[in-house]
């Protein structure tokens, strides 16, 4: 993921809301998958990606190219997503995704994403924003807070963890005789 | 060493870390099958996420802006080159990443939709060479070379030559003149007479400028999928690389067929189609045969012979110029031989004052020109037109409608908007026709602006919009909830969307409902349900059982049509310009109501 053209970051900055809405539509899709698996769900990942850019235009004028936008836009989501959870309206939102799981999202039902799902918090947000954000090591550091070989571990951990979960599925598979 | 050490390793290295020491982990991985097995299993992983199926993203922008408190309160006037270039850079990584896994991503975030829309009023002028190659067709395979131009608001000159005969084509447009000239089409290719208009309407639905060709406006005003982009030089130009089905650029080709006199291209047939990365002009394009049994039967009427996945059309433009200026020269006039035709536009600018006149218009757009009509057997019609680069927009109106449906030829399915204190108007199902029924004045609006602005347009008119009368044609038309209402069981596409298509137009009348899904370019779907427990007898003669959803249905190729029962319901998926196989996955995708 590349960065904005520093002229659409600065008029967004400064209140031109066509040029940030450049911006929401150029992430606005990474956010909401890295979102939708990391909250397992995506009708709750869709208002917490709105949430997401309210936050980030709030914040626009505090950028300071010190680290990437991109990187910078997911600490932000990631942030907004743990707060999703951790809300008042948790219950509203729990309820949301007890109702999305009568009818799970397609996408998620898949063997990969159903793994991912199953990995603790802090293995699935380092995870995703490695697999499917694309930061590097330093850069998950900055977003979730912890040394670069705590991130370095995790990563490790995690697919530690999702090469077993999909070795597993395979031999039930085949124990099945399927 | 180890396994235990190995594996950490493993995953810094496939994260990019520079620390790890790769020939030792080589070394060990060619040695070990279960950490080789650890490696693959990882990569997979990662194929799987980055080449995730985006299946229906959210678009939040349109939320998160109105939350932010002024959308579009002042007009939009965001600069194409900046935009262009930061779909640019963003697509650089996604080229990137995309390497991973060997093939192009989808680049869910490349809003080309509002892009070309907005590139409009940037691109006043453009030249350049063009090549175009035609194959499959009784000719053999032909090639043409010549010239393409531009100069807004409406003058396109498109001047060709055939390699092999030598024979001069042309499709010159021109304001209120127009002229084709080249072979009278296969299998003759004596030179006929050139086709000329005189008293051509401002941007004329019925010899429409090609302005696609210059930006595919028509091709994307409504594309709302997630696809494919790639970017790639074409001619040392910054390109912007997407694939779409031929039905979705029809304007386009329907542009180029006109000049080059070239074959037909079947609308579910595969289009490859290079923009220029700033301007977004079109660059290069190839269409590629489908493959199926409507395919061949297509191909057959047609005495065609390329095979499925074979390039049967190319085009490629050189040396591009945007607006710079354009020679009078690249628009001639009408060869004297030509064979006039009056198309019955009158300019007259003071007969059109007493139509009515928005009082807000897209920044930057300017009135151009204005008059009337007088249509065969039909009303007299005044027509205004605006224009500001490729942009435009005309609004037709009439004192003398006595058609039993809404004036503006937007057809049965509409869709009811309501305009607020202008009362209620009704669009086509793309947005891009807004007809107002009020009080002795019926008027369409239309153009290449945004559906969004097309409705301020129309909402300043003073007029106040009426339902139309109830023995009206589009009387009958409802909403998804009430057609949910009126047949219980009905099948929808999930959240009443259908993906790369908009908000359907509904109709309900004696229980049977139709919708109307339509998308970019000339791309529509008719879902139609009735009750009942059985298929009429077959109205052509090549149908065929197909599967769907599970049951026995039957598919007529011939009516680009699938049928099946359902639970109480006959069901049927009508489509000229969407494929048999796109038909049944569309099918699947429905569920009751």
């Amino acid at each position: 993921m590349e960065e904005p053209d520093p002229r659409v970051v600065h008029a967004a900055a400064g209140g031109d809301l066509a040029a940030f809405e450049q911006i929401v539509r150029a992430y606005q899709v990474p956010v909401w998958r890295f979102l939708r698996h990391l909250l397992g769900d995506a009708a709750l990942a869709e208002d917490v990606t709105q949430e997401t850019f309210l936050r980030v235009y709030g914040r626009l004028s505090t950028f300071r190219y010190r680290s990437r936008f991109s990187a910078w836009i997911f600490t932000v989501a990631r942030h907004a997503g743990i707060d999703a959870l951790r809300s008042r309206q948790r219950r509203v939102l729990l309820e949301r995704a007890s109702r999305a799981a009568v009818t799970p999202d397609a996408a998620l039902r898949t063997e990969v994403a159903a793994a991912v799902a199953s990995l603790p918090p802090a293995l699935r947000e380092t995870f995703l924003l490695v697999e499917v954000v694309g930061l590097n090591h330093r850069e998950v550091a900055e977003a979730t807070g912890v040394p670069v070989g705590t991130v370095k571990s995790r990563m490790f951990r995690a697919r530690e963890l999702l090469v077993a979960w999909l070795r597993a599925g395979e031999q039930e598979v085949r124990a099945r005789g399927l | 060493m180890g396994c235990e050490q190995t594996r950490p390793q493993l995953s810094a290295a496939l994260d990019g870390d520079p620390d790890v020491d790769s020939a030792q982990l080589g070394a060990h991985l060619r040695a070990c099958p279960d950490c080789a097995d650890f490696a693959a299993r990882s990569q997979e992983l990662r194929t799987a996420l980055r080449l995730e199926a985006l299946t229906s993203p959210p678009d939040v922008a349109p939320a998160v802006v109105e939350r932010l408190g002024a959308r579009r309160s002042a007009p939009r006037r965001f600069s194409v080159q900046v935009a262009a270039a930061f779909l640019a850079a963003f697509l650089v990584g996604a080229a990137v990443v995309a390497s991973v896994g060997g093939d192009p991503l989808p680049i869910a975030a490349a809003d080309l939709s509002t892009l070309v829309v907005e590139a409009q009023d940037d691109l006043q002028s453009m030249t350049a060479a063009i090549t175009i190659i035609e194959r499959g067709a009784a000719a053999g395979e032909r090639t043409l070379h010549g010239t393409l131009a531009y100069q807004a608001p409406e003058s396109v000159g498109l001047l060709l030559r055939e390699r092999s005969s030598e024979a001069e084509l042309a499709f010159v447009v021109d304001g209120e003149r127009a002229w084709t000239s080249g072979p009278c089409g296969r299998p003759c290719t004596e030179p006929a007479a050139p086709q000329a208009l005189e008293g051509r309407e401002p941007f004329s639905s019925v010899l429409p400028a090609p302005l696609d060709l210059v930006l595919p406006v028509d091709g994307f005003a409504l594309d709302n999928v997630s696809r494919t982009l790639r970017r790639e030089p074409v001619q040392g130009r910054s390109a912007l690389g997407v694939r779409v089905p031929a039905s979705q650029l029809e304007a386009l080709l329907a542009g180029l067929r006109m000049a080059g006199r070239l074959r037909d291209v079947h609308p579910a047939d595969v289009v490859d189609l290079w923009l220029d990365a700033r301007t977004l002009v079109p660059l290069r394009l190839t269409v590629a045969a489908g493959e199926g049994e409507e395919r061949r039967l297509w191909t057959a009427r047609h005495g065609y012979t390329e095979r499925p996945g074979a390039v049967y059309l190319e085009v490629e433009l050189r040396d591009l110029a945007v607006n710079s200026a354009v020679p009078r020269a690249q628009f001639p006039p009408a060869p004297a031989e030509a064979e006039w035709q009056n198309a019955g536009f009158v300019p007259d600018k003071a007969s059109a004052v007493d139509a009515p006149a928005p009082t807000w218009l897209p920044d930057g757009m300017a009135e151009l020109r204005a008059g009337w009509v007088q249509t065969p057997k039909g009303p007299r019609v005044a027509v205004r037109t605006w224009s500001d680069g490729r942009a435009w927009l005309q609004l037709r109106a009439t004192r003398e409608w006595t058609g039993q449906r809404l004036f503006g030829d937007l057809g049965e399915a509409v869709r009811p908007t309501d305009l607020g204190d202008a009362g209620l108007g009704y669009t086509d199902p793309g947005g891009q026709r807004l007809a107002l029924h009020a009080e002795g004045a019926d008027v369409v609006l239309l153009g290449s602006v945004a559906a969004a602005d097309l409705r301020r347009v129309a909402a300043t008119l003073g007029l106040v919009g009426q339902a139309v009368p109830a023995d009206w044609a589009e009387a009958t038309a409802g909403t998804v909830a009430g057609a949910r209402g009126a047949l219980p069981g009905l099948l929808l596409p999930p959240d009443g969307r259908l993906e790369g298509f908009g908000t359907p137009a509904v109709r309900v009348a004696d229980n049977v409902v139709t919708l109307t899904y339509v998308g970019p370019g000339s791309r529509m779907v008719v879902l139609t349900q009735a009750p009942g427990d059985r298929l009429s007898p077959p109205l052509g003669a090549d149908v065929t059982a197909v599967e769907v959803r599970g049951r026995t249905g039957r598919r007529t190729p011939s009516r680009q049509e699938l049928e099946w029962a359902e639970e109480g319901l006959v069901i049927s998926l009508r489509s000229a310009s969407v494929g048999g196989d796109e038909l049944l996955a569309i099918a699947g995708e429905l569920t009751p109501a």
